[in-house]
């Protein structure tokens, strides 16, 4: 037993270096342009669809300050409060998302994006959509 | 030696016994302790972990074998949970794919991902392994896989890949790069251009062309100050038009430093209603489909500026501008106007022009540095002796073995995709005698163009993979009267009829079943924005009325759809009216980006105008359903109903334009 972990360990800091060897050029590059640190497939995806369809009114640091957003009673919600936001699970986002403000009992000036977006599309946004809060976090603990 | 004794040959019998048991112990042993055994049975173990259940897999290598595409990939052997989303929690190698947008029981990993397929260790699989040419693809660039059997330039669900053969049209790469499904962009052309424009700005332009205009698609050829000047003197000799193309002399008017006010004003009103600005970029604002023009007037002399509004077509042909009705008056006016605003004011007195004399052989040098960076590539030039000098075939350059790509002394990883990335970042770093020009792209734009380029790969995919829409259909064009006023009016630069032009602004192909006719013609007229967020709008042509009259009648009985024509909807119920406002505003929240009564967001147009435009077939249809018409609009799909639909339209259609 005890040679198999010692086997498994060395196959799997073989698999790590041969993943990441290669792949120097793309972890230089898979930046985001709004975090300046590495995304994933996914959250690249829902950067494009967040600035988009969202950064009109949510702004694209998610802080709420869109073009739009002034034109909106009540504000759009500030997606980089880490406070607000960690209350909310991956599946309820993607709730809020699909049903709009009206379908959780906010302002109907969210619209409902359940028809529009394929349910991927929706589970790339809210991948995406975390990063304001946990960027936020990490920036005022730094601070 | 004596092997007589007993003991003795019971010793080497034992020796060779044992030697014999190890050997045909290796191969047995070589499997047990193969790394997909043991990924398999750590996968079982952590299964009975899981607090849903889920069934452990059989030992033994897992084998895909896609007849169709002739691939067989045992990936699976090791990525045991790639199908099942159950497992988002595990460790890799047992992560579930990300969305799946093929079945892999049809289409196998590494038609996309690369690597060898039939290894079965780690290293030869994903790893760097000699020879084998199509090592893992950086998944960075995986949307390339996408464009091997997706020929579209619009990809769905790849906008790294789509913006990336955006790019790869917009920047005429195909001028010298043999790029198939790509076309020739519009470039002006070199003949005339010592009539055209100075010697001094020639010389500033070929320095650097983003230093004059930071937003044009010339690349930088990164040309030495010799090269520069001869470049400069033999461009200089070509001062004349071809013979059918009638000059105008300048007007008297404009051969003054200032010209007349009152033409100025003049000019300053038709520039603009005729918004230039749309696509033009004037001192840092408007648009980017054409060339900058704020200093204009310090580039291009006043005898050609006259002409060209004069007669665009004639001095360009095929360029995507549109000929405004200007008459004779306006254009001179226009032209003033120009000539006294657009002017680069920090630009000073360049006099070594005057004192400048060429080298002997200017003319020879010249042309041979013409030839050489393939300028013929882009901008026409009738002279002798100038040809094409196009750069490598491109075709399939996504799959070019990686050992005939010359990296030189370039210290950087030697893969492919590390190459086609660097080459674009920094054209000349690999061959001293390299030619590619630098198009300073950003390095989102690299990655864009990268992906785009590693997409051209040469594979044998059946058919039935292929996905290629306006291949064997027939490009629109439309013919007569209307043809002659779409291409007159450039209607193609901004506008999609049946599949044809640029959707910048209306697909025009259902406009007739969309808009009122009265509408439309008055729209002609005076065109105003309908979508506050546009920077590109639509400018007043000064079209003559007949024309006007002529486009408006056929685009009202040819570009229809009987579906939305023939939408029945109670317009003038009280009560209708008053659920579709309660729908609007209480359940829907349109107004969040339509004004309604002076209220609302400014996203999409306003509502109180759309009555006198649109028709109500049109307003229920595309509430019901944005993407059907626009499939990039981001109006929402709200899944409305039928009567929700039709009560909304009717509110829509009893606003009343708000003054």
């Amino acid at each position: 037993m005890k040679t198999n972990t010692v086997f498994l360990l060395l196959i799997s800091s073989t698999l790590w270096l041969g993943c990441r060897g290669d792949n120097n050029l793309e972890k230089d590059l898979s930046q985001s342009f709004e975090f300046g640190e590495t995304l994933t497939y996914e959250q690249q995806q829902g950067e494009y669809l967040f600035n988009k369809y969202c950064a009109i009114c949510h702004g694209e640091s998610g802080k709420g300050d869109g073009f739009n957003a002034y034109n909106l009673d009540p504000r759009p919600r500030d997606l980089s409060d880490p406070d607000y936001m960690k209350a909310f699970s991956h599946e309820r986002l993607a709730e809020v998302i699909v049903q709009g403000g009206r379908g959780i009992n906010k302002s109907v000036t969210m619209p409902a994006w359940g028809n529009t977006f394929r349910s991927y599309q929706i589970d790339y946004l809210v991948e995406y959509i975390k990063l304001f809060s946990q960027h936020q976090q990490t920036q005022s603990q730094q601070e | 030696m004596s092997l007589k004794q007993p003991k003795d040959l019971s010793i080497i019998f034992a020796f060779t016994s044992i030697v014999f048991l190890i050997v045909s112990a290796i191969s047995p042993a070589k499997d047990y302790f193969s790394e997909w055994r043991h990924f398999q049975n750590k996968f079982n173990k952590l299964v009975k972990e899981q607090p849903r259940r889920i069934k452990p897999v059989d030992i033994g290598i897992k084998q895909m074998w896609i007849q169709d595409l002739d691939r067989v990939d045992r990936c699976t052997s090791c990525h045991l949970g790639v199908t099942n989303y159950q497992l988002v929690d595990m460790p890799e190698p047992f992560q579930p794919h990300p969305k799946m947008f093929h079945d892999p029981e049809e289409f196998g990993c590494t038609v996309c991902h690369h690597g060898q397929g039939i290894a079965t260790t780690v290293d030869e699989s994903v790893g760097e392994v000699e020879f084998w040419d199509d090592p893992m693809l950086p998944q960075y660039f995986i949307e390339a896989s996408c464009g091997v059997c997706h020929k579209d330039r619009d990809v769905q669900d790849a906008p790294i890949l789509t913006e990336g053969r955006q790019l790869i049209q917009q920047y005429n790469c195909v001028s010298c790069h043999n790029l198939p499904g790509y076309t020739p962009e519009f470039v002006p052309g070199l003949d005339g251009i010592g009539k055209k424009t100075t010697r001094e700005w020639l010389v500033r332009w070929l320095k650097d062309p983003r230093e004059v205009q930071p937003d044009t698609k010339m690349p930088d050829f990164n040309l030495t100050e010799k090269e520069v000047q001869i470049l400069a003197d033999f461009l200089m000799t070509f001062n004349r038009y071809p013979e059918e193309i009638q000059f105008e002399p300048l007007p008297d008017a404009l051969k003054e430093e200032w010209p007349d006010e009152d033409l100025v004003d003049l000019g300053k009103t038709r520039v603009r209603e005729a918004r230039c600005i749309s696509c033009h970029l004037i001192n840092g604002k408007g648009g980017h489909l054409a060339t900058e023009i704020g200093q204009i007037a310090s580039a291009v002399t006043p005898i050609w500026i006259y002409n060209y509004i004069r007669n665009p077509k004639g001095l360009h042909p095929g360029v995507p501008m549109p000929e405004y009705g200007f008459t004779k008056e306006e254009a001179i006016a226009v032209s003033a106007y120009i000539l006294t605003e657009f002017r680069d004011w920090d630009l000073e007195e360049d006099t070594t022009s005057i004192s400048h004399t060429p080298a002997p052989d200017f003319y020879r040098q010249g042309l041979k540095l013409f030839n050489n960076y393939n300028c013929l590539g882009c901008h026409e030039l009738s002279a002798e002796g100038v040809g094409r000098n196009m750069g490598p075939d491109l075709t399939y350059i996504g799959s070019k073995p990686q050992t005939e790509l010359e990296f030189g002394e370039a210290d950087i990883e030697e893969t492919r995709p590390s190459y086609v990335y660097h080459k674009i970042k920094d054209p000349r770093q690999f061959l001293p005698n390299s030619r590619m020009p630098d198009f300073g792209f950003s390095d989102s734009q690299i990655r864009a163009v990268t992906t785009a380029l590693l997409s051209q790969r040469k594979e044998e995919i059946p058919d039935k993979y292929i996905v290629h829409k306006t291949n064997n259909q027939e490009q629109y064009k439309p013919q007569g009267e209307f043809g002659r006023i779409v291409r007159k009016y450039a209607c193609f630069t901004c506008h999609v009829i049946l599949d044809s032009g640029y959707l910048l602004a209306t697909d025009l192909s259902l406009e007739g079943s969309r808009v009122n006719h009265q509408w439309l013609r008055d729209y002609f007229k005076i065109p105003y924005t309908l979508r506050p967020i546009l920077t590109e709008r639509m400018p007043n042509l000064f079209m003559k009325e007949s024309e006007m009259k002529f486009t408006a009648d056929y685009i009202n009985v040819v570009f229809l759809d009987d579906d939305i024509d023939s939408v029945n909807i109670q317009l003038d119920d009280p009560e209708t009216i008053q659920q579709g406002k309660k729908l609007l505003h209480e359940i829907y929240g349109c107004h969040a980006c339509h004004q309604v009564n002076g209220k609302g967001g400014y996203v999409g147009p306003p509502l109180n105008e759309t009555a006198k435009r649109s028709k109500p077939g049109w307003i229920y249809s595309w509430i019901k359903n944005p993407q059907k018409y626009r499939p990039d609009t981001i109006d929402p799909n709200q899944g409305l109903t039928d009567t929700e639909a039709k009560q909304i339209t009717a509110y829509i259609m009893s606003l009343e334009k708000s003054e």
